[in-house]
């Protein structure tokens, strides 16, 4: 689905362990006061890029296999 | 209206039964068969089986009433989840894949303890499941009681459907009526919420003369779409830490990175899991924080302080075709989470404390343990809903606690199995100092305060993972010294 991109493992793991600060951080510094949908959103896009980065690093003969 | 709901769980009983029966075709020679499906799961059925099992009856109950009564962290508590698990199967489920199949792992206690060198090892672990998880599993055939008692069917009628649904469907064909149930619990799990919130949306908020753009901002300006007072950063931090491990600690999560039959299987279940769990989250939650918009506007009952009553009382507002249809996906998502416990813990209790049919290699007999395992558990959980124990129902919220310092031990030997090699005395020492602090606090603050309480500001799980986690450490530095 997401194609043969080639993701290393130390990138994968930096990127992620980024994602999940950010998921934990930004809601109680920036965004804790929102009266829309952008936590939600924000929320929902760290989820998004996470499971295409996994996919992408699980992709046949990709580091994910080493 | 009974009577539409009674058909529509009947129907959902055979039809599952049916489905259990169809996949005994496959043939079960062993416990490799029975447990782990031989390793040859397709993606689909892997990636169904780990989504209806992680997704218990908590999401439509529990977290619905957690998004109406605390607003839009809820959300972000069980998207958490959602991306630390997408991560953690990414880059472990390849090698643990493969070193299931390379020493022939069935148990996740037999896989730490073979990690380690230590057969004491595997039995401790196997202990702490069967603690940490009884509870859990009662507490999901309490539920299945409470749902039909709501039903007036009554709420012993509810623990003994649970009990019978979940042996015949265990029993049958082990892994492969578990998981061919599971695919068509998940599917029938993800078709009622999309339905129901659709509902919500399209039908009740304008018959309240309230469109959907409208909601959100009413949400917005009562401040559901911000951090409200309930997630200050201690509760968000002490909700999602144990959770975050849940793929790591939770054995009926781990034994289902084994079982897909290649490493296509492998992604295409990961795959699948990742876009099962962000559809059914969002949805869930939005049918939270809509019922919260209603109750604002005055067309619902305010129900904070009885949040779990969110949803039955929706789905008496709606059709009974459709509220029958959701109820049964609520039953659906009890019972795959509660099977797949049973049959886990059976491959553990079977594997890792009767080790004696191991050592023989009796495959028959090793079987016919099994089923009578099946067979205990099951009727030790029945009972126990049956009597109802407070404390049970209450220690079942803190099973991720208890179970996290798994965490430490697991991902070590997942990343250095070559370090870890027959040191077996830290992660015993990580383990079990790990699992008293959890039952100590458990035991002196009660389960539920327990859940939330912090010392020096941080929660107690974090307290846990950090001791378990330095025990461990330190333990194998000194070892490796010696």
């Amino acid at each position: 689905m997401f194609g043969e991109i080639m993701v290393s493992a130390r990138a994968f793991v930096a990127i992620s362990i980024l994602l999940v600060l950010l998921a934990y951080i930004v809601p109680y510094i920036i965004l804790y006061n929102i009266n829309n949908l952008g936590l939600y959103v924000f929320w929902l896009l760290l989820t998004t890029v996470e499971v295409i980065l996994a996919l992408a690093y699980l992709t046949k003969g990709g580091r994910g296999w080493r | 209206m009974e009577m539409i709901y009674i058909f529509v769980l009947a129907l959902y009983f055979i039809t599952g039964t049916i489905i259990a029966l169809i996949s005994r075709r496959i043939g079960i020679k062993s416990t490799i068969d029975y447990y782990v499906a031989g390793y040859r799961l397709s993606g689909l059925l892997a990636a169904m089986t780990y989504a209806a099992t992680t997704y218990s009856a908590f999401m439509m109950i529990g977290l619905v009433g957690f998004a109406y009564a605390t607003g839009i962290g809820a959300f972000g508590f069980e998207n958490l989840y959602l991306l630390t698990t997408t991560f953690l199967l990414a880059f472990f489920a390849p090698r643990v894949w493969k070193m299931a199949r390379e020493r022939k792992w069935v148990s996740p206690a037999e896989m730490i303890g073979d990690l380690y060198g230590s057969r004491l090892l595997a039995t401790i672990v196997a202990l702490v499941y069967l603690v940490a998880l009884i509870p859990y599993a009662t507490a999901q055939m309490v539920g299945l009681g409470n749902l039909l008692e709501g039903l007036g069917l009554g709420y012993t009628s509810g623990v003994v459907l649970g009990a019978v649904i979940v042996f015949l469907w265990t029993y049958l064909a082990g892994i492969w009526s578990v998981a061919s149930t599971d695919a068509y619990q998940g599917l029938w799990m993800i078709v009622a919420a999309l339905a129901f919130v659709i509902w919500i949306a399209s039908y009740l908020l304008p018959l309240n003369g309230i469109g959907l753009s409208e909601a959100f901002n009413i949400l917005g300006k009562e401040g559901y779409l911000g951090i409200t007072d309930f997630w200050t950063p201690s509760v968000f931090l002490a909700f999602t830490l144990p959770w975050i491990f849940f793929a790591v600690t939770n054995p009926q999560a781990v034994q289902r990175m084994y079982m897909p039959r290649d490493e296509k299987a492998l992604k295409t279940m990961v795959e699948y899991f990742a876009l099962f769990g962000l559809a059914y989250t969002v949805i869930v939650t939005i049918v939270g924080l809509l019922a919260r918009a209603l109750t604002i506007t005055g067309v619902f009952p305010e129900l904070k302080d009885t949040r779990d009553l969110v949803t039955p009382t929706l789905l008496n507002m709606a059709p009974p075709i459709l509220g029958s249809i959701v109820f049964v996906s609520i039953v659906a998502a009890a019972i795959s989470t509660l099977d797949s416990i049973i049959l886990t813990l059976s491959s553990s209790a079977s594997r890792d404390l009767y080790s004696k049919l191991r050592v023989t290699g009796n495959r028959r007999g090793e079987l016919l343990v099994g089923y009578l395992i099946i067979i205990a558990l099951v009727l030790i959980t029945a009972l126990i809903a049956w009597f109802k124990p407070g404390f049970v129902v209450e220690l079942s919220v803190l099973s991720s606690v208890i179970l996290l310092p798994l965490a430490p031990i697991t991902i070590i030997a997942w990343m250095m199995p070559e370090k870890v090699g027959n040191k077996p005395a830290p992660a015993i020492m990580s383990l079990i100092i790990g699992s008293i602090i959890g039952l100590y606090i458990a035991i002196a603050y009660g389960p539920k305060k327990a859940f939330i309480l912090t010392f020096l500001g941080l929660p107690a799980s974090l307290w846990i993972l950090v001791v378990s986690t330095l025990v461990l450490i330190i333990g194998l530095i000194i070892m490796d010294k010696k």
